[in-house]
């Protein structure tokens, strides 16, 4: 089940911008880290947990890969751990290597629930709102490559009945065919929109999405959210020495509100996951 | 009228807005925010134009060749390192002009990445194969006379490809330009590279024949 769905595609993609905002600018592990918690427990509860299991692993190996490997392309920092060719390796440059390990993969698993909440059908909606006729296009091209895969494979299967050409010629040949087909049909399906009145006047969209109240409701929440953990940030200094900021009352504040929004999906599609448990028992 | 206007607006404001409070809030990772931000913006003019003025038959050519360059990759996926995209980009700039070029680049990554996973890539690998097609388009006629020039132009793409995506990577994990990972980030994609040049000089060769003579009936039998 994913509820995260529900809400309009134009507040889910600031709500992705907000979080992916702060993951990729701000370099503070300890935002890195709770916003990876909230990813993963988003993921747990929405897909299914092998193609998770994979990610982490990938996730993992990177790490160790960027922190184990930065060192050898910054030699900048204070402390020096030893030599290698006389090149420096510091302290530094692995706290940072692991910072930005941590970076990256807490991208992409922010790129994987982004990936689980915006389907295609999302995607037009977001591209129709910006520009009707590629959106128009987008659509087309999607309906279009299952097509073209299909006609390729018919044609194929023919070609390999009939000749014993090597594989690569068949499979060039065919998708010869397939060009001329889709290439003739694009005038023919033109001529037929144009015929029909296609842009004699403005395309109206039909969509399913509308701004509903618990839009408004989440689109402040995250706002208030995100602005409270912009402007109450703390920077972390690598380079040349690592400085780790202590944390007062507004920072804390800051802290609080940015793992606050990353734990929003896991937190609603809890509570909704409860909620429909509770429904069912009582029928 | 004034909702055409706020659309406007709010691309040109909302991108340097983002470009500001991210150089000022975040000085050490600006060069991330500043590179992302001139890629995203990049395409913005090519969505304007084309949505101001493109026939239907340009805009169902663009579906079609957009759909062919992400559909040749799944129909040559058993073949390994055959990717079409590259050169079908191409021969979309050559034939059909720059901003068709740069389209079908552009809408190809997108698309691609439906099936293979969006992420923080996607707007430098719109820019990257938009680009293509849109140097392809002003190359056209030079394109189209001499195979030689179509064949560097096919080796110059894929590596252009290639380093364009190791800017980004370098930008992404530094947050300047560091000389020494760029060259590391170029060693290690090397065979990768290698298989782009080779897949895009192969389908260079085969396909823009195969377009040329389908342009050409097309425009005898419709009367283009």
């Amino acid at each position: 089940m994913n509820t995260l769905k529900n809400f309009n595609p134009i507040v889910l993609l600031i709500y992705f911008i907000y979080v992916l905002f702060i993951s990729i600018f701000s370099f503070n592990p300890i935002l890195l880290i709770s916003g990876m918690l909230g990813a993963v427990l988003y993921c747990l509860v929405v897909s299914d947990k092998r193609s998770l299991l994979k990610s982490i692993a990938a996730c993992i190996i990177i790490l160790l890969a960027v922190t184990i490997t930065n060192p050898l392309f910054s030699h900048n920092g204070k402390t020096v751990l030893f030599f290698i060719n006389d090149n420096r390796v510091t302290l530094e440059a692995f706290v940072y290597g692991a910072v930005l390990g941590l970076c990256i993969t807490e991208v992409i698993l922010w790129f994987k629930c982004f990936n689980l909440v915006f389907d295609t059908e999302r995607f037009i909606f977001l591209f129709g709102k910006i520009s009707p006729k590629l959106a128009l296009v987008l659509s087309m091209t999607l309906r279009f490559i299952p097509n073209f895969i299909k006609s390729f494979r018919e044609i194929n299967r023919t070609q390999k009945l009939i000749s014993n050409k090597r594989r690569l010629k068949r499979y060039l040949n065919s998708f010869s065919a397939v060009i001329t087909q889709a290439m003739e049909n694009s005038i023919i399906t033109s001529d037929s929109m144009n015929s029909r009145g296609y842009g004699s006047k403005k395309r109206t969209f039909y969509s399913r999405f509308r701004f509903t109240l618990s839009d408004a409701g989440f689109l402040i929440i995250t706002s208030v959210l995100f602005v409270l953990s912009v402007v109450y940030k703390t920077d972390f200094t690598y380079y040349p020495e690592l400085i780790f900021p202590s944390i007062n009352f507004l920072e804390a504040l800051g802290y609080l509100s940015f793992i606050i929004l990353t734990f929003i999906p896991f937190i609603y599609e809890l509570k909704e996951g409860i909620r429909w448990k509770y429904l069912i028992s009582k029928i | 009228m004034v909702k055409k206007y706020l659309k406007y607006l709010f691309v040109f404001l909302l991108i340097p807005a983002l470009i500001i409070i991210g150089a000022v809030l975040y000085p050490q990772r600006s060069f991330v925010i500043v590179s992302a931000a001139v890629v995203i913006t990049a395409c913005v003019p090519f969505f304007i134009s084309f949505e101001k003025n493109s026939s239907t038959r340009r805009l169902v050519m663009l579906a079609v060749m957009t759909a062919l360059s992400v559909a040749g990759r799944f129909i040559f996926a058993p073949i390994p390192f055959f990717k079409p995209v590259t050169a079908m980009v191409v021969i979309a700039g050559m034939y059909f002009g720059c901003e068709f070029g740069f389209l079908t680049g552009a809408l190809s990554a997108v698309i691609s990445n439906f099936y293979f996973g969006q992420g923080a890539w996607t707007p430098f690998q719109m820019f990257s194969w938009g680009i293509i097609g849109f140097i392809a388009g002003l190359l056209s006629n030079p394109l189209i006379k001499s195979k030689i020039v179509l064949i560097i132009y096919g080796v110059f793409a894929g590596i252009a490809y290639s380093l364009m995506m190791d800017v980004w990577t370098v930008l992404w994990m530094d947050g300047t330009f560091n000389p020494e990972r760029f060259i590391a980030a170029i060693a290690t994609a090397l065979p990768v590279t290698a298989q782009y040049i080779i897949s895009n000089i192969i389908f260079l060769i085969i396909l823009e024949p195969l377009f040329r003579k389908k342009i050409e009936r097309l425009k005898v039998k419709f009367g283009l």
